[in-house]
């Protein structure tokens, strides 16, 4: 039957049943009820601390680690006093936890009541302190195989001191050729460029999101062929965005043709171009001609010669002009006269004296 | 046995709860893709936190306003329908909280909350399927008897366990640390 105050006479016998099993349980096996789950098994050492070599050894004695209440001390305090080793890193700037603010705070960074097996850390532990010891865990929140990342994936030894060949282990892992050409290129101090923020990974990094987009020959190319010299992620956007910033040294024009390459080449590769000859080049209907049969290697192409070809021997030609009154430098400028190479459409300009004589005022 | 409607349409209560737990379970997929979120980690004592608010609302308010010598705001149906809601967001928003990890009294408090959902279920909508209101409902007083025997002193004892319980968790977690 419900009482007036809205509780029935069995919610009442059903809690204080409750309650009595609670205070039982107590009263039987301590604060073991209220474990949140197992504590691990396995010590990172098999030497005794506070005269166990694992938490799971502690038990149901909660009070090994939780301080009891209005004792007046702390449960970091609890830590400490058996981790002696963790104590005397707090002296020592260079050790792991003597270069943490917060070292004191154990439950920052570690946690209990996970498993026999499970890891101490908390995922993602002590990142502000990473931020301000120069490395950001930005972009390590998860390995390449998805799990959270340990402190031991990339610090080793006693100390914990950071280890960059952990770097290449990992990484060669899952990029092997990629860490090859960029070990190669850079050298294998990771840290002189990576501050932990970036992540070049194919899928997480497109270079079409930068000012310049990668395409044709460009895509293949290993990072350091453009970004010379760059060390560190700031570098990286100082590489030029003209063609000349990397292939002035190439340049087989020499300079000659200016700047504006695309005019000419696509990126896909320097051949075929674009360029379509003025001079007809076919003229003498005897198929292709080498560059080398009018430009000589090491000139400008906009200088030529006329000369490698068949009948055109300088004397020759010069002995059919004098009487036009061409020589000198002039006869070497054939095209002004021949566009097409046509020995008829000279015919006439003998005549054009402005024109040769205005140029033979320029000598 | 005459004169008790059976309900024919979906109840609407069902609908709201079935929408609110989709939208928990959207978003907590979204949060335990990595991972299922631990009950003592932000994601977890949230769960439990507003759970444990919600089942506080279905353990005290239909039960105060269901007294026949109250008459407070609104239809007693309405509150039977929030009893029902909360009854069941409640518990799934602490199933979540539990990580899916069954110990100790956590464990205990879990299980007596599947069956105090699962009676009070069974009660509303089997064996008094035609009525909105229980205490009128049954043609006879045994239908109502999985109430008495069941689910409304399980709910007064799950409110005490889960009262230890968070007294527990208060205790090793803040004010030994």
């Amino acid at each position: 039957m419900p009482l007036t105050t809205g509780v029935t006479r069995g919610g009442l016998i059903a809690a204080a049943l409750a309650l009595g099993g609670v205070l039982a349980a107590v009263g039987s096996s301590g604060g073991a009820m209220f474990s949140p789950g197992g504590l691990r098994a396995g010590g990172d050492s098999a030497a005794a601390l506070g005269g166990v070599t694992s938490h799971a050894a502690l038990a149901g004695r909660c009070t090994a680690c939780h301080a009891s209440l209005g004792a007046g001390e702390t449960m970091n305090a609890k830590c400490l006093s058996c981790h002696g080793d963790i104590r005397s890193e707090l002296g020592d700037s260079t050790a792991l936890h003597g270069g943490l603010a917060n070292a004191r705070q154990c439950l920052a960074c570690h946690t209990e009541h996970g498993g026999p097996t499970a890891s101490l850390v908390r995922s993602g532990a002590g990142a502000a302190d990473h931020e301000r010891l120069g490395f950001s865990l930005v972009a390590h929140q998860r390995t390449h195989e998805g799990r959270g990342f340990l402190c031991g994936d990339c610090h080793g030894g006693g100390s914990f001191r950071f280890d960059p060949g952990r770097c290449e282990n990992c990484h060669r892992s899952y990029q092997a050729p990629f860490m090859a050409e960029h070990l190669k290129a850079w050298g294998s101090h990771c840290m002189a460029c990576h501050e932990g923020t970036d992540r070049f990974s194919p899928g997480r990094f497109s270079h079409d999101s930068t000012r310049f987009a990668l395409t044709g020959a460009h895509e293949r190319l290993e990072c350091a062929r453009c970004h010379q010299g760059a060390r560190a992620v700031a570098d990286l956007g100082t590489a030029s965005r003209e063609c000349v910033g990397c292939h002035r040294t190439d340049d087989v024009h020499r300079g000659e043709f200016g700047a504006d390459c695309r005019a000419c080449h696509a990126t896909v590769a320097w051949k075929p171009t674009s360029f379509r000859h003025s001079f007809p080049i076919a003229h003498g209907r005897r198929g292709s001609v080498a560059c080398r049969a009018c430009h000589e290697p090491g000139r400008k192409f906009s200088e030529y010669t006329c000369y490698g070809c068949h009948e055109h021997t300088p004397e020759r030609i010069a002995g059919k002009h004098s009487e036009e009154g061409i020589s000198g430098a002039r006869l070497d400028d054939c095209v002004r006269c021949h566009a097409t190479g046509r020995e008829q459409e000279g015919e006439g300009r003998e005549g054009d004296g402005g024109a040769h004589g205005e140029r033979g005022d320029d000598d | 046995m005459t004169g008790i409607p059976l309900r024919r349409s979906w109840p609407s209560e069902l609908t709201w709860t079935a929408l609110a737990v989709a939208g928990v379970t959207g978003g907590y997929l979204l949060v335990a893709r990595h991972g299922t979120p631990a009950a003592g980690g932000l994601v977890g004592h949230g769960l439990g936190i507003a759970g444990f608010v919600l089942m506080l609302v279905a353990e005290t308010a239909y039960s105060w306003r269901k007294r026949p010598a109250r008459s407070g705001p609104g239809p007693t149906r309405v509150w039977l329908q929030l009893h029902v809601f909360t009854g069941l967001v409640g518990p799934y928003l602490v199933l979540l909280h539990s990580a899916f990890q069954f110990r100790g009294l956590a464990g205990v408090v879990t299980l007596v909350m599947v069956v105090v959902v699962a009676s009070g279920v069974l009660g509303r909508y089997v064996y008094t399927a035609g009525s909105p209101e229980l205490e009128s409902a049954a043609g006879g007083r045994q239908p109502l008897a999985i109430w008495y025997l069941l689910h409304v002193p399980l709910s007064a004892a799950l409110f005490v366990l889960a009262a230890v319980h968070i007294a527990g968790v208060l205790y090793y977690t803040r004010l030994l640390r």
